[in-house]
């Protein structure tokens, strides 16, 4: 077979012209789906993407188009049909639809034992204090087996088709709020569970709405739904579980705070806060800020600069539902501590999406990380994806930043990273951004997963330990793909395109003069190890500019064993 | 004495010892590391050594990989008195479809080797479980037991390609000169995994390859830098020249790394057009 190499623009066509030089085609990177049984929440997509993993930056890329692109109640249905679910809504009137909704919910949930909720979250929260003693950590583990045993089994009972058509009937009427409220007839009244005025007033028996103001109000109750003109505002939330809640906040700097499962959570029911303008904070701790648990949770943020601060679960978290956490303009600050900002567990879809400003993305460091350190701490963050190995997969977690020049910073397992057959993304389109990590992260992927990296543009700065910078482990792609910018990628092993155990590690930058540093070169900048009697693969992967490297040079090739390849183009 | 003896091993904890020789957290690793040494006494002990194996392959079933990494590191440091203990319960696949008992027992006794295991293993070869018969073929080929070859041949037209490159994986250990055709045939597989197979295997065999690899030479360029690969394993640098005409920049590439007459680059480097490979060739003649 002859292969002409032409250089053409693509970075797919180089990627083939690369591997030939360690004698593999494009062909021959992919995964088989059923290495392990299939469970009945693994995404059909997941599986698809396994046996085709370069097609995960086409799906990646076409699910951010859709994000920023498309109106706010399509997206949420496209997420619906990944789910394998078309939801057709039929729009009512105000109150019809919010009844309609919350019948929806109920039958939803019909079937589903109401321990569900107590299991997902015992499974999901960490405690910051360390395991005391072996015979604890196997009770602990024992204990964690039978849960997610009952979870696989009990989940199934949960109407998600009923629960989405309610999701997108109450996303719509929250999205056009505007068409109610200007017809209402609204008087000036007080109310008990608001400080301030309020406008209007209405108790259905099983929901209250309630309409503030333009001045200062304080919320106390959690309404059903409340639409508050504006004015800086307090919202105190308390844990909801059940049904929905509707905010919506048309200007102000506010402060929301909430307890666990509040501010824009979902939890066994749906939660949207949409806040159009201000300076805002929204102080939530664990499922929270945008937060789907059987249900789906949406944050707005449409203006301002704004912080958001969570614990675990939080600000674009889904597990077994949907939660998006969508922030439109200004400076902002993201802060979690675990399972936080884009992340996905079992059957759930987790989006952060920044549109514009410079932002800073951080993990606290709370939760040590005991299998493998005594001074590391689990992330878990950031464009990240973990199921419940063996017995369930992962999701979808996804950070969309579409400009300004940002910083990410997190620890253990973050920033575009897979566990468990689930995908973790970061899509970066535009700035000078940077990335501070230490393992398991910026494009990389363990454990049958796929974890991906991409910026687009910018002069970026990406900083990791090991298992990095486009690094698969144990049958997984993990890809780093920096596409304009001088960009700077510094690690110190197992990392910039390396492959272990049967995975496949990709790093490509497509132009721009770069440097690539590494402290140990045996197993980096292009590097796949021996495992299971077959190669893994890794390849560093540089098509134009004037680039540096510790382990190779500018316009040259160089291989590290007999599955690893650094290549520099031009 | 040794009554007593008796009566104290008796009592051992065999649950406790495994938690402990199991744990994942970091800060009891030397306890870890004691569990493990214990185990690997105890199942050498003559009068409790088998009920401490046979315990240990009771959890062969467990859902934690990192328990089976620990079982199999365990039963390598025992050895082969493990081996009758783990055929006796091999047929045992496990409690679900993920018959992970099985695979673990067929993982260890590749891990363990030696002539004893192939006839157990070969009763999987065609078991309908894609997993279990690529972990049969890796065995055998662990086992490096020339009475596994007749059993091998058949995985090698397998439909699943990773079944296919255990096979091709365990022909490369114990092939003799009657086995290189099939190698040779592998050279072109649709899966790397073969390919790379057969190279070793090729190596493993030596310069009696050679002749069947030169007359594979064609216009195949993608089994053209096999072929070229395969040589250079085998140490036929001399035979490497020939294929410096090659238009397939790969195989070219292949050739220059095997080349050490600097004479001869020098020659090849004013010929070079592929950029890349010219700045490659440059780096040889600086070393």
């Amino acid at each position: 077979m002859l292969i002409i190499f032409f250089i053409i623009q693509s970075w797919a066509t180089y990627l083939d012209s690369s591997l030939a030089f360690i004698g593999l085609t494009k062909n021959d990177l992919y995964f088989r789906s059923d290495y392990a049984m299939r469970d009945p929440y693994r995404f059909a997509i997941i599986d698809s993407l396994m046996n085709k993993p370069l097609e995960a930056v086409n799906f990646i890329t076409s699910m951010e188009d859709k994000f920023w692109n498309l109106p706010e109640s399509a997206v949420l249905k496209k997420l619906f049909q990944l789910y394998d679910i078309i939801i057709d809504e039929e729009n009512g009137d105000f109150r019809g639809t919010l009844k309609k909704g919350k019948q929806l919910i109920k039958e939803a949930f019909l079937n589903a034992p109401p321990e569900l909720s107590r299991v997902f979250e015992e499974l999901t929260i960490f405690s910051p204090e360390p395991t005391g003693s072996i015979e604890e950590e196997k009770r602990n583990e024992k204990r964690q087996d039978s849960l997610i045993v009952y979870l696989k089994e009990n989940a199934k009972n949960v109407d998600y088709n009923k629960l989405f058509n309610a999701g997108a009937s109450l996303f719509s009427l929250a999205l056009n709020y505007k068409e109610w409220y200007s017809g209402l007839k609204r008087y000036n009244k007080k109310l008990p569970g608001v400080e301030g005025k309020i406008l209007y007033y209405e108790n259905f028996g099983f929901y209250e709405i309630v309409v503030g103001d333009t001045a200062p109000n304080i919320y106390k109750r959690d309404f059903a739904v409340i639409i508050d003109l504006g004015g800086n505002d307090t919202y105190q939330f308390s844990s909801k579980k059940g049904g929905f809640q509707i905010i919506i906040d048309v200007g102000g700097n506010d402060a929301y705070f909430g307890e666990n499962y509040a501010i824009g959570c979902g939890n066994f029911g749906i939660g949207i806060l949409i806040d159009e303008e201000g300076h805002d904070i929204y102080y939530g701790q664990s499922f929270s800020v945008g937060a789907g648990v059987f249900g789906i949770g949406i944050l707005i943020d449409r203006k301002g600069n704004d912080r958001y601060i969570g614990d675990t679960f939080t600000q674009g978290a889904g597990g077994f539902g949907i939660g998006i956490l969508k922030d439109d303009n200004g400076n902002d600050i993201y802060e979690g501590a675990l399972y936080a900002q884009g992340f996905a567990s079992t059957y759930g879809i987790g989006i952060l999406g920044d549109k514009k400003g410079n932002d800073m993305y951080f993990i606290r460091e709370k939760y040590l990380d005991e299998i493998r350190y005594l001074d590391h701490y689990l992330s878990l963050s950031q464009g990240f994806t973990i199921g419940f190995r063996p017995d369930l997969s992962g999701g979808m977690g996804i950070i969309f930043d579409q400009a300004g020049n940002d910083c990410y910073f997190a620890d253990i397992f973050c920033q575009g990273s897979g566990y468990w057959y689930g995908l973790g993304a970061i899509v970066d389109d535009e700035g000078n951004d940077s990335y501070v990590a230490y393992q398991y992260a910026q494009g990389a992927a363990t454990h049958l997963a796929i974890g991906i990296l991409m910026d687009k543009k910018g002069d970026d700065n990406y900083v990791a330990k090991g298992v990095s910078q486009g690094c698969g482990h144990d049958l997984s792609l993990g890809l780093l793909f920096d596409i304009e910018g001088d960009d700077s990628y510094v690690a110190f092993d197992l990392s910039q395109g390396a492959g272990n155990a049967n995975g496949i590690g990709i790093l490509i930058d497509e132009e721009g003069n770069d440097n690539y540093s590494v402290k140990r070169t045996i197993n980096t900048q292009g590097y796949g190890d021996f495992r299971r009697e077959f190669g893994s693969i890794g390849v560093l992967m540089d098509l134009k500019g004037k680039d540096f490297y510790t382990s190779g040079e500018d316009k040259s090739l160089w291989q590290k064993g007999k599955y690893g390849i650094g290549i520099d183009w031009e | 004495m040794i009554f007593l003896l008796f009566i104290i091993n008796q009592h051992v904890d065999y649950q406790d010892l495994y938690n402990k020789a199991t744990t994942s957290l970091v800060k009891f690793q030397v306890v870890k590391d004691s569990a493990f040494q214990r185990f690997v006494q105890l199942a050498q002990d003559t009068l409790i050594g088998e009920g401490t194996i046979n315990f240990l392959i009771s959890k062969f079933d467990t859902k934690s990989a990192a328990e089976r990494h620990t079982l199999k590191d365990i039963l390598i440091k025992i050895g082969k008195s493990a081996i009758k203990c783990i055929v006796r319960k091999i047929d045992y696949r496990g409690s679900d479809e993920e018959a992970r008992s099985l695979k673990q027992s067929l993982w260890v006794l590749g891990e363990i080797g030696g002539d004893e295991i192939v006839e157990t293993t070969s009763r999987f070869l065609n078991d309908v479980e894609w997993q279990i018969r690529s972990n049969a073929y890796t065995t055998l080929g662990k086992s490096r037991s020339k009475n596994a070859l007749q059993y091998v041949i058949q995985g090698l037209k397998d439909s699943i390609p990773i079944v296919r490159k255990c096979a091709y994986y365990a022909l490369s250990q114990i092939a003799t000169k009657k086995e290189i055709p099939h190698l040779i045939e592998g050279l072109d597989d649709e899966f790397y995994g073969v390919r790379y197979a057969c190279v070793e295997g090729l190596k493993n065999i030596g310069r009696p390859a050679t002749r069947f690899l030169l007359k594979e030479i064609s216009n195949n360029e993608f089994k053209n830098y096999f072929i070229v690969l395969t040589l250079r394993e085998i140490g036929e640098k001399g035979k490497l020249k020939m294929f410096v005409k090659s238009n397939f920049p790969p195989v070219r590439f292949n050739v220059y790394q095997g080349i050490e007459d600097k004479k001869f680059l020098q020659e090849i480097l004013k010929k070079e057009e592929y950029p890349i490979l010219k700045t490659k060739l440059l780096t040889f003649l600086k070393k």
